[in-house]
This record gives structure tokens, sequence and C-alpha cells, in this order.
């Protein structure tokens, strides 16, 4: 097995201070792979861009996928992950401040696994994350990469 | 054969054609002795138009008989035919032996008849005729009264009556047209109109309601609307057309003209919705906008604070981490307030699906969601069964949550506190309402309870943003309904409200 890794596709560096933190409180300490928009994360999926050459079958067992992104927004990297073959069973998490109905509808409909809203308060939002890296990172048994 | 027996045989054989002339004659024949006015003779046509029998005629005086109205009248008039030795009536009312009314054309004369001074009387019945006439004239006047052009032509188009209206509405008086072709009215580019009417006409059928046009004298075009029927002589042969045309200028400028006006009124209405379309759409990325960036600050602010407690909790004093706590909290105040804005605009934007709802239901499941929220509260629930309402469920939940969510918040510091939601009828109509033994309001500030950011106690006191209460009102109004609320300071307060339909 390939080591397990994270993708955090987090445009603000706060969100992934406190959410790397509390990952790391939580003790998952495999690498967590930060990217800023939702373009660099699909260059580093597809090996494409800044990430030309990376070896893709290695995937990660979780991105975490912030819906609010420059150039690229969440939906659209959602879509473009589940329309391809080789992404289309990777688990993706949306992380993201929106409590929009809308935005829940969507991305489960595009095939999100999970759709989790930041909490406000501090101690919600590390236990929020920390489960979450748990059940999706421990507990759960992703599908094989294609 | 002597001469004197000739001249019998002449005499009798006169008199045997005029005794049958009388017998015979279609009119009725009376003779009178003129000085006794006493009847000699009647004959059998004026016995059958009266009703009488021939003795009851003989030997008596015509007013005996009961024939006129106005006895004295007729019997002044024969006084005077006495002396002129004539009269004559155009239309005499006489009455039947069975009271039937008979008009008569009466023509009287005296004569010597040997000896015998008489009179005959003459008597045609007009009955028919006149009412033939009375007809006549109505229909001639109801032609020449009549809004509608009234034209008859013959089979080639000659005109052969022109009414008033016609005068009026074509610009040719009758003299002018009577005796030419009607096709004088007729557009050029109609003329095989004209011959497609014929056929019609020609068929025995009628064309009803026919929108044409025709040119008046002034050569200016009149919008008609024409009905054409055959016109029958006795033998029921087709000989011309009777045409009714109504002039529909106006009418066809009234639709243009509301036609316009809908054009124009769609226009805005289209114009308004693009207008209001865009307003939304804003107020939409405004929301959303709302909803992503300014919650993340906050949640910034909270987690590093948090983050500082925690990892930094030696290197603070007591003060100090008080001080981040209340950092905390009101960050969250804060992250609750947006959410309640947020709702309180998903309230009137949101599309509602009408469907009955068993708010009794609902209820129960409200309270069990804010007894999950704050188990240490435990107010006596009174829930109506089977109260109902036609709704938006979402909206209908947002609004229980308020409403039950505000009695639990108030009763908090009661003793025995006690909720109940129920229904009653308040002057016909159906009124839910839900009641509390809480802190309640003073009566003097109901009027700032539906207000947004209102709020009637302190946040030390209870919390709450003052946005709830404006919720529930918005939601009322999206179901046409009304909201209300009584209440005295510490002694309770109900909330009503009416659920009667969805707004469009």
């Amino acid at each position: 097995m390939k080591n397990k890794s994270i993708l955090l596709v987090e445009d603000n560096p706060r969100d992934e201070a406190l959410t790397m933190r509390a990952l790391k409180k939580s003790g998952i300490a495999s690498d967590i792979i930060v990217v800023r928009d939702g373009v660099e994360a699909l260059d580093y999926l597809f090996g494409t861009g800044k990430y030309e050459g990376r070896d893709t079958s290695i995937l990660p067992q979780l991105v975490m996928l912030d819906l609010k992104l420059p150039k690229m927004d969440g939906l659209q990297v959602l879509q473009r992950l589940r329309a391809e073959e080789h992404t289309k069973r990777l688990t993706i998490v949306i992380f993201t401040s929106s409590s929009e109905e809308e935005d829940m509808i969507k991305s489960y409909d595009l095939g999100a696994n999970s759709y989790v809203r930041k909490p406000v308060d501090f101690e919600q939002f590390a236990e929020v994350t920390a489960k979450l890296g748990i059940y999706w990172f421990s507990l759960n048994e992703s599908a094989p990469a294609s | 054969m002597t001469k004197l027996q000739q001249t019998q045989d002449e005499l009798r054989s006169s008199e045997v054609r005029y005794r049958r002339l009388f017998e015979a004659s279609q009119d009725g024949i009376l003779i009178l002795d003129a000085v006794t006015l006493e009847i000699i003779d009647v004959n059998p046509f004026m016995l059958k138009l009266l009703g009488y029998s021939r003795e009851e005629f003989l030997g008596k005086e015509l007013w005996e008989i009961g024939l006129f109205g106005d006895k004295g009248a007729s019997q002044t008039a024969f006084k005077g035919l006495q002396d002129t030795g004539y009269l004559r009536y155009e239309d005499l009312p006489l009455e039947t032996r069975s009271g039937e009314k008979r008009e008569v054309e009466f023509i009287s004369n005296v004569y010597d008849e040997d000896e015998l001074q008489v009179i005959q009387c003459n008597i045609r019945d007009i009955t028919e005729r006149r009412q033939a006439e009375v007809v006549r004239e109505r229909l001639a006047a109801i032609v020449k009264s009549s809004d509608d052009a009234i034209i008859s032509t013959e089979l080639g188009g000659i005109v052969t009556t022109w009414n008033s209206a016609a005068e009026k509405m074509f610009g040719y008086s009758a003299a002018e047209i009577l005796g030419h072709s009607l096709s004088l009215l007729i557009p050029k580019d109609r003329k095989d109109e004209e011959r497609k009417i014929l056929d019609v006409i020609l068929r025995g059928d009628t064309l009803s309601h026919f929108e044409t046009v025709r040119i008046g004298k002034n050569r200016k075009q009149i919008d008609v609307s024409v009905t054409i029927s055959p016109i029958k002589n006795d033998e029921g042969k087709i000989i011309g057309a009777s045409k009714i045309a109504r002039d529909i200028s106006e009418l066809k400028r009234a639709v243009k003209e509301i036609r316009k006006l809908n054009t124009q009124l769609e226009q805005r209405v289209t114009d308004r919705t693009a207008q209001l379309q865009a307003v939304n759409d804003e107020l939409e990325s405004f929301s959303y906008s709302v909803s992503h960036d300014l919650r993340a600050p906050l949640r910034h602010i909270n987690g590093f604070s948090g983050a500082l407690l925690e990892d930094y909790a030696d290197k603070l004093d007591d003060v100090g981490k008080g001080y981040l706590a209340q950092v905390r909290e009101a960050s969250k105040e804060m992250a609750q307030l947006i959410d309640d804005v947020l709702q309180l605009a998903r309230v009137t934007r949101t599309e509602m699906v009408p469907e009955t709802i068993n708010l009794s239901d609902m209820a129960d499941s409200v309270v069990k969601a804010l007894q999950d929220e704050d188990p240490d509260h435990k107010p006596t629930i009174n829930i109506k069964d089977g109260l109902s309402a036609r709704g938006d469920r979402r909206l209908l939940r947002i609004l229980l949550t308020n409403i039950l969510g505000n009695s639990w918040k108030f009763t908090t510091k009661q003793d025995k506190p006690e909720i109940t939601f129920g229904q009653e009828k308040i002057e016909g109509d159906t009124v839910f309402f839900v009641g509390d033994n809480g802190s309640g309001f003073d009566m003097a500030f109901s009027d700032k309870l539906f207000g947004a950011f209102q709020r009637l106690h302190g946040t030390d006191e209870f919390e709450g943003t003052g946005i709830g209460l404006a919720t529930v009102q918005r939601i009322i109004n999206r179901h046409s309904g009304r909201v209300w609320a009584e209440g005295a300071v510490d002694i309770g307060a109900t909330f009503y409200f009416t659920l009667p339909g969805i707004k469009g």
C-alpha cells in the first residue's frame, strides 16, 4: 500500500492552520498536502502544470475540498474529478463555511462523499475536523484507485 | 210573350242575379228601413262575420243588437245619414256576438226602393288588413330607428330599401342610392367577396356576423359586421337579400387599443420582473457571500483564541483567559446573528411548495429538538392533537421553531414552566396559538415584537438576536396570514397566528 495522505484544498491560510492543528491533535500523522485553488487541486491529482511529472498513481486517501476557491470553485473541481475514470471514486469531503442548502444539494448531486460545515466555535471545529479525519482516514475503506 | 210578361221575366231574372250577388257576397250587406232604421234584410256573410242568426237581425234596429261600442255616436251618425244619404267609416269597430272585436269598413247609402226609402250598409272586414298594417308599421319603425344599417337589395345588388342608419353610416341618402348597385360600398380588393356572399344567399343560407370593410360616400373605410339573409317571395323563390350592417370601427379601435395596452403592460411586467430578478440575484449572491465570507473571519477569531487558550494556558492568568473567552463568545454571537439574518433573507426568497401539514406532529418534533439542545429545561408541553394547515413545510418548521423556541427560552426562569400549542376560532377564523407562562412582555411594546433586531430583554437576561419574530412575521406574510401577541410581564405570552394559504 502507498503512503496515506490528505489533500486539503483551502485558499485561506488561517483555515489551513486551524485544520492542520486539529488534524495533528487528533493523531493523524500522515502527509497533508495543501493546495490553494481549484486549478492547483486538479494539477496535483492529474500531474499537470505545477505538478507535471508527479506519480499520479499515488492518490490521497481523502480530499477536503472547500467550495469557495479562487480560479475554479469546489463544485467545478468535484465535477471534473467525478468525470475522470482515475478519480471518480476518490473520497471527497466538502468542508465549507456555507450553510446554503443549494450548495449541499449540488455537492451531493455531483458525488461528494460527505458535506461538513466548518463550525465557528473552536472546540466544535476541532472536534468535527478530528472526527472527519478519523472516520475517512482510519475507519473507512476507500475504493481502490482505478 | 207580351211586353209586360217580357218585362216581368227580365225583372225576375235581374232579381235572381242580384239576390245571388247578395247571398254570395264576401262583404256583409244590411238593408234597413230608412225611416224606422229597422233591419229589413241581412246577407249570410254578415251573419257569419258577426256570429248572429238571421232572426236576431230582422226587425231590429242596429244598435239594439249590440254591434256598436258607442251606441250614441252611431245613432247620431245615422240621423246624419238620413239627411245626407251617405255615410262611410274607414274603420269602424264592431263586436261579434261572442264579444270579439272586428275592424270593418262601413259604407251606407240611402236610396228609394219603390215606395220605401232604404239604407244599404256594406260592411267589409278589414281586421286582418289592419293587423298586418300594424305589424308592418311596427317593423318599419324598428327599421327606421335601428342603429344598424338595414338594407335590402335585389339579387343583382340593386338597392331597394335603405334605412336612416344606413344613411348615417355610409353617407348616402336613400334618394341617392335607391336603384343603384350596392357595389358602390365595396372596396376594390374585396369585389370577389360579393360573389361569395351571393352564393350563400342563393343557397338560401344566412351569413352571420361577417366582418368586412365597406367604403362610405366620403371614401373612408368603415369596419362592419354584416348579417345577410335571403329574401323570398310568396312562392319561396329567392328574390333578393337583406343586409344588416353594424359599424364596428369603434369596437375594432377599442380592441386594437386594448391589445396595445396589453402588450405595453406585458412589456412593463417583463421589465419589472427583470429588474426584480436582478435585485433578487444580487441579494442571492450577497447572501451567498455573507454565508461564506463573513463567517470565515469569525471562525478564525474564535479558532485562534481557542488555540491560544489551549496551547498557552500556562502563560495566561485568569483575567487573560477570561478576555479570550469573551472574544470567543462574541464571535459565536456574531455567527448566530449572521445565521439568523441569512435565514430571514432566505424565508423571503425561498420558493414555497404548498402541502397540508400536520402542525401537531411538527410541533412535537420541534420541541424534541429544543429538548435535545437544552436537556436541563423541562417545561410541561401541551400540544393539541390533529392540528393541520396548508403551507410550505420548511417555512412552517422555521415558524414553529421560532415561536416554540421563544416560549422555551422565556420559560427557563419559571418554576413550573408550561408551553401550550393549540387552536381556537376567533370571529370565524381558525387561529393557532402558542402560549407560555414565562417572563412575558409589556403590551406597551407589542408593536416592537416583530421588528428585526428589536429586543425587549437584555442579552444578559435572555440570549437572542431579535430576528426570530421578524422571521415569523415574514413566514406568516407569505402564507397570507396574521400574527399578533398578547402578554404581561412575569405572567407569560401568547402568540396567535393564522395560516389561510399561500401567496402566489
